[in-house]
């Protein structure tokens, strides 16, 4: 029998995703919605599916630190179509906790082996936040503290992705009185591109939308926080359909009265919409049903920084720590505009880029 | 002391915004683009503020035309010609049936209904195979 030489050609996207039946339409499909959420425009939807079916797939390892696996399963539960099919179908995802078939040391050689297969060239994914305190002794893998782990990944990466609030802030472990020193990845690495997608989860076509841009057309613009602008570049308040009631000066003073029931603004309840740059007013949660404001729950702005202390979820924004407090006083004094100081503040900020 | 179902819970229902009708006024950019350089464009609805009221009477403003199409991949898609001749109703919907993007698109024909190269080749390849 003749021995055959063969070569094992790495295959590109477009052909595996034929192999398995997925149709172009139903990449297009995805490539659309997603670029949809981004607010880019049709004909990069069309690049976008171009693009990545001709790429080879990409090696991502996600590493799970100080976290709630909130995160993990946010993406699980995308609908832009179903996140096992597609968007880990895009990606060689070598290394997750709650994804890998694999456990033990064999996880963890499977982790090694991509980072040197790939080196320089994987996407590092990081959600939860990393302790710090007494040699990061309070969260651990494998016997290997979160810092030291997240130094010796970052090392080869060709970019990372801080996903929710506690990886790109801190979150809730950061929270007062921050009993394990938790800190954010950008806090730990210095030297490699990192975009920061918060929110307490963030919105799952958020994850897979970032994921995909980066594949395709690299790096995002970002805003002052390490954000891309396309999914954060607009406050809740800016998209959020219950803005004619504020601008009319009709707010529910509480959860059960006669402005609640009718839909009125949230304001004077603690909503942060004004000063949160998120998706949420236009993305929406869970298949696009609703999002707290429509619920009837003001913004508690899970996608800033700190925003577990900043004074109560239930304050109304001049009470609290958003802004200057000479500026929210002065617009204070306004009248019905109080809430339209503090939100031309936020919107001031964002386009100048001052903190 | 009131339970949380005693509450009476009143439906306000939301009369249009106006929406539609920017909708319409800007389709008519789209149109003439597309005469004088074949570029089509898609508008995401999802993305704009619209109450239902605004997408109901928009859909009033469209109509419907002579065509329908559907796509049946993970969840399905709806394509339909409005009233209008090359403006054309988009709804994706995921697999869970719900709709995950609504676009009017401004074209000939919605691009993704145009079949790839790639898969004219996989069919060739394919063929070829009962000869």
């Amino acid at each position: 029998m003749t021995d055959l030489k063969h070569e094992v050609i790495e295959e590109t996207l477009g052909q595996s995703l034929i192999k398995q039946g997925i149709t172009r339409r139903t990449f297009v499909k995805f490539c659309t919605t997603v670029a949809s959420a981004m607010a880019l425009p049709p004909a990069a939807a069309q690049a976008m599916a171009d693009t990545l079916s001709k790429a080879q797939r990409q090696s991502v390892i996600w590493l799970s630190f100080q976290e709630c696996t909130g995160c993990t399963e946010s993406i699980t539960r995308s609908h832009k179509p179903s996140l096992e099919s597609l968007i880990f179908d895009f990606v060689s995802l070598d290394y997750h906790h709650t994804l890998q078939a694999a456990s033990g040391e064999a996880a963890e050689k499977a982790r090694e082996q991509a980072m040197e297969k790939h080196h320089g060239k994987y996407i590092l994914i990081v959600d939860g936040s990393i302790p710090m305190k007494d040699g990061g002794v309070y969260s651990t893998i494998a016997g290997i503290t979160n810092l030291d782990m997240l130094k010796q990944v970052a090392a080869g990466a060709a970019a990372i992705v801080s996903v929710g609030t506690c990886a790109a802030y801190g979150g809730l472990p950061h929270a007062d009185p921050n009993p394990t020193g938790a800190v954010a990845v950008s806090d730990i690495i210095k030297d490699k591109p990192i975009i920061n997608i918060p929110g307490c989860p963030p919105i799952p076509v958020v994850i897979t939308g970032v994921l995909a841009h980066v594949l395709t057309f690299g790096i995002p613009e970002l805003d002052e926080h390490g954000r891309p602008k396309v999914f954060y570049g607009d406050t809740i308040h800016d998209r959020c359909y219950r803005r004619p009631f504020y601008d009319k000066g009709l707010f529910a003073k509480g959860f059960d009265d006669e402005g609640a029931r009718k839909g009125w603004c949230l304001y004077e309840v603690g909503c942060k919409g004004p000063v949160t740059y998120n998706a949420c007013a236009t993305t929406k949660w869970n298949n696009g049903t609703s999002f707290p404001i429509q619920s009837g729950h003001g913004c508690i702005g899970c996608s800033e920084p700190d925003f577990w202390d900043k004074g109560g979820f239930y304050k109304a924004l001049p009470q609290g720590s958003w802004g200057t407090a000479e500026g929210i006083a002065a617009a204070a004094a306004v009248g019905a505009a109080m809430g339209i100081g503090a939100a031309a503040m936020s919107k001031t900020h964002q386009k100048s880029g001052d903190s | 002391m009131t339970t949380l179902s005693e509450i009476p819970v009143k439906m306000v229902e939301m009369s249009p915004t106006g929406m539609a009708n920017v909708i319409m006024s800007e389709l008519k950019g789209h149109l003439q683009n597309l005469l004088e350089s074949g570029q089509g464009h898609s508008i995401d609805l999802l993305s704009l503020p619209m109450t239902d009221a605004d997408v109901n009477e928009l859909a009033d403003y469209l109509g419907v035309g002579e065509v329908k199409a559907t796509i049946n991949n993970i969840g399905s898609s709806s394509l339909r010609e409005t009233a209008y001749p090359g403006v054309w109703w988009v709804t994706h919907y995921g697999d869970d049936n719900k709709v995950i993007a609504e676009l009017i698109e401004v074209a000939r024909v919605p691009g993704i209904l145009v079949t790839h190269e790639d898969e004219i080749r996989h069919s060739l390849e394919t063929i070829e195979q009962y000869q």
